[in-house]
């Protein structure tokens, strides 16, 4: 059974107080992914790959179409659901940095552990030993506002696996790091997906990276077409 | 709560400014706000108990009365006692005042240290005189010291006096003691004498005044009718009608204020949590792309704020409490130090803490300022985690 199926998928986007749609930004998009799988998506800027991304991620709905998960129909799913299923199934990577500036470097990547049922200790604990693996193990009670953005990004890569996620999603992770810096986080993403078996389904103009994936899909006028 | 909640809440208390700015203001606020409600019951309680133990008692019976064996159980102490009103002269003023004779057992320990007397020298029978105890207050406005002699002129009362018009000769007396209660309006009428001089020029000045046991000083009301006596029974309040309402509309104007003063708080408290919020946006949407529901974003900013208000104010009702049980040495010593008049107001009033009303404004203040707080937060769970995309 597909980890992720998305079907006919339509998305365009109002604009102003005119309530008619623009004309649609993805236009009968459809994708199957399985388990274990590692999926590169590119595309021009502003094609509407962080839409597409956003809508596989359930983050926003689409205009028309079915996105299924795991067999289900994920239309029908409620905010609660929604919620659980961004905690325990699927994990995020974005461009930007997110980290959460009141809380540590290990407090950031256990919260996930912890919104999951973890209590704060065994939380912390599960997150350190996540973080010794990336070689931040120095960095656990910095800020991040005290850290690099190689290293944000590294403990974002944390956060998003610390509850094993089925599936992994980002949107161009490497996007605003220096070239070294680039290659180092997007080793240990691959190679940390690989290790728990979670499918990846990653967002990026770099054409090295994309490489590594099992399946690369480029989306232009407004289709996602195999490359 | 999930575990993930509490642990957000902890970290926004303790590492965000406003939130302790907001600490701070509160527990600043409710310090003087549990230090009113209880300076003024105790200085009320404080007040009522002088006139009970050295003016009235808690019941007046109108006549010489004695308690049998069914009241006494809810009697302490009877005194028969027997007073009038009289004029004082001196070479520098007059003073009038209600002269109350009693029997030397009438000065227990408990009424000698609300006089501030010591034993009284009652063997002092250098003089034949009539002895007569005042008030500093008296004692002053007549310039009189004490072992002094003053004149007394018994006041004519109004029934008597049309039928024998006795001719109202002055009688000599001599000050044998000088008390103060430290409550001036007490101290300005009130003398004492012998009990058995005042019976001959009171000849119907007969009062009982009757001191109930503790436990049934709540139910005065009851007490009088198991007395059970023809004699007209009167009850302190009804005797001070007015220093008793005066207690009840400063104990109601001191609970408008609090509430005001929460009604403020409480906006505060609202305009705290929306800053909270807009502050926090781009953490909502992170934390709801880590998987907190708009339930628990709820969840989280309303306690964030509500733990906040709510240990600032248990912080400020600890600390006004302390400050309370200390405010005699506070008082005291800013009587010795700065402010003089402060010696001759009521000093030694025993600190009395009404945990029911301080019960009923700390909990007033937490449900208004929930509410105001609830209101303000409704939207925070509807922030969309979609922002996050558009970042770069
Ligand atoms: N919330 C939105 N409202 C209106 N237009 C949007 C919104 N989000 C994205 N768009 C538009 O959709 C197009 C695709 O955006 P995006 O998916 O971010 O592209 P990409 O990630 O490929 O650079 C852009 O033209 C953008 O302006
Ligand atoms: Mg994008």
């Amino acid at each position: 059974m597909p980890v992720i199926e998305l079907c006919n998928i339509v998305k365009s986007f109002q604009s102003g107080d005119n309530k008619r749609n623009d004309p649609a930004i993805l236009d009968s998009v459809s994708l199957t992914v399985e388990k274990g799988e590692s999926v590169a998506i590119t595309g021009k800027s502003g094609t509407g790959k962080s839409t597409l991304l956003s809508i596989a991620g359930l983050l926003d709905r689409p205009t028309s179409g079915k996105v299924t998960y795991f067999g289900e129909d994920t239309s029908s799913f409620s905010e609660k659901k929604l919620a659980s299923i961004r905690n325990i199934k699927t994990g995020f990577i974005f461009q930007a940095n997110l980290l959460l500036e009141d809380f540590t470097a290990l407090e950031n990547v256990a919260f996930p552990a912890m919104i999951s049922g973890l209590t704060a200790n065994e939380a912390m604990k599960k997150a350190s030993e996540l973080i010794n693996e990336t070689g931040l193990s120095d960095r656990l009670r910095y800020y991040p506002s005290k850290l690099s953005g190689g290293e944000k990004q590294r403990l974002a890569v944390c956060r998003a696996l610390i509850n094993k996620p089925e599936i992994v999603f980002a949107d161009e992770p490497t996007g605003s790091l220096d070239e070294e810096n680039a290659i180092r986080v997007e080793e240990m993403l691959f190679d940390m997906v690989k290790r728990r078996d979670s499918t990846l389904i990653l967002v990026t103009h770099n054409v090295e990276f994309a490489s590594h994936c099992d399946k690369v899909y480029e989306i232009k006028n407004h289709r996602l077409n195999a490359v | 709560m999930k575990e993930a909640v509490k642990f957000w809440i902890k970290v926004k208390i303790l590492r965000t400014r406003y939130l302790h700015r907001c600490f701070i203001l509160i527990a600043a606020i409710t310090i003087p706000l549990t230090m009113a409600l209880i300076f003024t019951e105790s200085m009320m309680s404080g007040i009522a108990e002088k006139f009970i133990t050295v003016s009235d008692g808690h019941l007046q019976v109108n006549g010489k009365f004695s308690a049998d064996d069914e009241t006494e159980k809810y009697i302490s102490r009877t005194d028969v006692v027997c007073s009038g009103p009289v004029l004082l002269y001196s070479k520098s003023g007059t003073a009038s005042l209600l002269l109350k004779g009693v029997n030397p057992e009438y000065f227990t320990s408990d009424r000698l240290k609300h006089l501030r007397l010591n034993v009284l020298d009652s063997n002092d029978s250098s003089s034949e005189l009539p002895h007569i105890i005042i008030s500093s207050v008296t004692a002053k406005k007549l310039s009189l010291l004490q072992g002094d002699r003053v004149a007394l002129l018994v006041m004519p009362n109004g029934t008597d006096s049309n039928k024998n018009k006795t001719v109202m000769r002055p009688v000599l007396c001599v000050v044998s003691a000088i008390y103060s209660t430290g409550y001036n309006q007490l101290d300005e009428t009130l003398a004492f004498t012998d009990f058995d001089f005042s019976c001959g020029i009171f000849p119907a000045g007969y009062t009982t005044e009757i001191i109930v046991k503790a436990k049934y000083t709540s139910a005065l009301n009851e007490v009088r009718w198991i007395l059970n006596t023809d004699l007209p029974v009167s009850t302190w309040k009804s005797k001070h009608v007015s220093i008793y309402e005066n207690f009840e509309v400063s104990r109601q104007i001191i609970l408008l204020v609090l509430f005001l003063v929460i009604v403020i708080e409480a906006f505060y408290c609202s305009s705290v949590s929306s800053e909270l919020v807009n502050d926090s946006m781009r953490q909502i949407s992170i934390v709801k792309m880590l998987g907190l529901s708009p339930s628990d974003v709820r969840l989280w900013a309303f306690f964030s704020v509500e733990t906040t208000v709510l240990f600032a104010s248990l912080s400020g009702l600890a600390l006004g409490l302390i400050l309370s049980f200390n405010i005699k040495n506070i008082l005291n010593m800013l009587s010795e130090s700065v402010i003089e008049t402060f010696s001759s107001y009521l000093l030694d009033f025993s600190v009395i803490v009404p945990y029911g009303r301080i019960f009923i404004v700390m909990s007033a203040m937490i449900i208004i300022s929930s509410f105001f707080v609830f209101i303000s937060l409704r939207r925070s769970g509807r922030i969309p985690i979609l922002q996050l995309f558009t970042e770069t």
